[in-house]
């Protein structure tokens, strides 16, 4: 590592005039004193003449890696670590104090066409299988070549990850809208079972991690190609006027992992009205849309970003995904069932895809528009699996009942009618089948002994469908040229396409790791930016 | 001392010097204000002790020689409060019986890697991060 300042020649084309020059000459020269005082672990920043279109001539870069990944959650660490293994040095900024973004809070649950689990339990499956139960609950709105790309990396996805130190329960979970089980989740019933074990494993191999650094703008050379970004380190979140600019370079590209726009009240108003403030949002704070509209500015193709899934199985007791939630998935929907509270009466296959559930649970309604939070339940027997129960007891957001008579007075329900209703439930359940709701009760439990658990249900924005469009290899398209942008790339919940109208439950786990591990592999083919060839190889 | 290190010195005197020249100087009252101004901060009861040592008004005691714009640095925390595998075994629940809380400073999901500054907070009220999607009561936890 050299302390002498690197110059590039001035381009002969894009000569800087004399005025902005000495403007620009006296900030680098400032700056100059104060990297002095900078710790010695600090690369000596390079000063090169980007010939760009956005902001012209000299750009002072403090850092330079071959490949900087903007988010650490599922498909940043995933693409990290596949960049990493080709060899090149690999930076991941995350704008929160805290790494992992939703996908460290999200349930772990990751669906896997064909994993020995299944094979276990006798469960044909097939990544063809996938790709129809994604089409469907996507109504058909899919991009099918991004989906094929999914369904077909999941098996190996999943031995990258028990690679990477992850650790599986031992049983497969049949979550709503898939055919057959074939949703694996963490032990720790997180996806910081995923999270942790893998940015241990990045640091270890010399990825290098940077909290509270925020995106703010992508560097282009004449050619459109991103060859760097600006950035806010000590970013104190959401304080914008928090932290001081920072440029770095990135001679193979970028990769967005940004995450989706839950939490972006404004944004996501704008894309679909109906999703107001009082709709509340599993989602972090940091789900916010500066990443995509970064992407969208510099061209990017923007796809059905008005497709914004609600998860179908929160409780408006509590904040964010909560103790419900998984309570709902592991055991309420799948092992017992969900009425009105006004009839005691089923109005939902409580495994139909979140779009069909979501609906019919949102126009649960009073005269005043008020909502009606419907009852879901199921048995101790039903709910043995659920490890999230006794917190949610514990915060008296679920409640438990010796009998139904219990429940229904407890909610204020009609009891005949809730009674006759597990009575015709459990009928089908004997029978294997014949739900009226068309629920596939094959592996649903009867009703009939108690004690209950119930908990409220009650929507919340989860998850956005749509996002920037990329091609098989996760490069971003031009909009106006249909080409990738040079030196962009973007995975998981940032881009749009293969989940179509509506995601199916735990596929997003599956996006982020098999198009992030794409980008990642992509970018390793690309020839470094010559633009930095002069440069230390300073960072990595 | 390089061609560029030269420039920058005459750069910073050259702005330095446009600063003094707009402003008049600085009189008793700017000190007084500023006095005022620390004196109003406010400085947690549990932190006030620390007064006693005479080094808290020049805030470096936390804030370090930098010029206090941005919460501590946790090394400045851990000075005083052990190292952050201490802070964790502190705060581990004791038994795993009747549904502890669990333990903030060694998360499922963040592990040991949550800066300080996260939740807690010196001159406004702190805050539990974990509490913006969880139901977690943390009644030792200083306000």
């Amino acid at each position: 590592m050299s302390n002498s300042k690197k110059t590039l020649p001035p381009d002969s084309i894009n000569n800087p005039t004399r005025r902005s020059f000495l403007t620009k000459g006296a900030l680098l020269a400032t700056g100059g004193v104060m990297s002095l005082t900078m710790a010695p672990t600090q690369a000596a920043p390079v000063t090169i003449n980007v010939p760009e279109t956005v902001t012209g001539g000299r750009t002072r870069f403090h850092q330079i890696y071959d490949v900087i990944v903007v988010g650490s959650g599922f498909a940043g660490l995933a693409a990290a670590l596949e960049a990493k293994s080709h060899g090149l040095s690999v930076l991941v900024i995350e704008k929160m104090a805290v790494f992992g973004g939703n996908s460290t809070i999200n349930g772990g649950a990751f669906a896997v066409a064909g994993s020995p689990q299944q094979k276990e339990a006798g469960i044909q499956d097939s990544p063809e299988l996938m790709y129809q139960d994604m089409l469907k609950a996507g109504r058909g709105l899919n991009h099918r070549d991004i989906l094929h790309v999914l369904v077909n990396g999941t098996q190996e996805a999943y031995e990258f990850t028990l690679k990477h130190g992850v650790r599986y329960k031992p049983f497969v979970q049949h979550f709503g809208g898939h055919s057959v089980p074939r949703t694996l989740q963490t032990v720790e019933s997180s996806g910081a079972g995923i999270i942790m074990p893998m940015r241990q494993s990045a640091q270890k191999l010399g990825v290098i991690f940077k909290s509270r650094c925020k995106f703010e703008s992508f560097i282009q050379d004449n050619q459109q190609t991103v060859v760097g970004l600006e950035v806010k380190e000590n970013y104190y979140f959401p304080d914008e006027n928090s932290g001081l600019v920072k440029n770095y370079g990135a001679r193979y590209g970028v990769i967005m992992c940004s995450g989706g726009f839950s939490n972006d009240l404004r944004f996501r108003m704008i894309q679909d009205p109906q999703l107001v403030s009082d709709l509340d949002t599993t989602n972090h704070q940091g789900a916010t849309a500066e990443g995509i509209l970064a992407m969208l500015k510099i061209g990017a193709t923007p796809v059905q970003l008005d497709l914004i899934q609600l998860g179908p199985w929160s409780s408006p007791d509590e904040k964010g995904f909560g103790n419900v939630s998984q309570f709902n998935t592991i055991a309420g929907y799948p092992m017992g069932i969900m009425v009105d509270a006004r009839t005691g009466k089923r109005f939902t296959n409580e495994l139909a895809d979140r779009k069909a559930r979501e609906d019919a649970i949102l126009v649960q309604r009073d005269e005043q528009g008020k909502p009606v939070y419907p009852i879901c339940f199921t048995n101790k027997e039903g709910a043995k699996n659920a490890q999230s129960l006794p917190a949610a007891l514990k915060y008296q957001v679920a409640w438990q009942f010796d009998t139904l008579k219990q429940l229904a007075d407890h909610f204020a329900l009609p009891y005949e009618n809730l009674q006759k209703e597990v009575d015709e439930y459990n009928t089908a359940v004997a029978n294997g089948s014949g739900d009226r709701l068309g629920k596939d009760v094959s592996r649903a439990i009867s009703l009939a002994e108690g004690p209950y658990f119930a908990v409220r249900v009650w929507p919340k924005v989860h998850y956005t469908m749509g996002g920037v469009q990329i091609n098989p290899n996760a490069q971003v398209l031009n909009s106006l040229t249909g080409n990738p942008i040079q030196g962009l790339y973007a995975a998981g919940e940032v881009t749009g396409g293969p989940h179509g109208a509506s995601r199916l439950g735990s596929c997003a786990v599956a996006d982020g790791l098999v198009l992030g591990r794409i980008a990642g592999a992509h970018v390793a083919t690309q020839t470094a930016n010559p633009l930095f060839s002069t440069s230390d190889s300073d960072n990595a | 001392m390089s061609i560029y290190q030269r420039i920058a010195v005459i750069f910073v005197a050259l702005f330095s010097l446009s600063v003094w020249a707009q402003n008049d100087k600085p009189t008793a009252d700017d000190a007084k204000a500023f006095q005022q101004k620390l004196s109003d901060i406010t400085i947690k009861p549990y932190h006030q002790p620390l007064a006693a040592t005479g080094r808290d008004a020049s805030c470096q005691l936390c804030h370090g020689a930098k010029t206090p714009t941005t919460p501590a640095n946790d090394s400045n925390c851990l000075t005083c409060h052990g190292s952050l595998d201490q802070i964790a075994a502190m705060t581990e629940p004791k038994s795993k019986e009747g549904h502890p809380e669990p333990n903030p400073h060694n998360s499922i999901h963040y592990g040991k890697d949550v800066p300080c500054s996260t939740c807690h907070s010196e001159h406004k009220p702190s805050q539990v991060y974990c509490n913006s999607c969880h139901l977690f009561k943390y009644p030792n936890m200083k306000p």
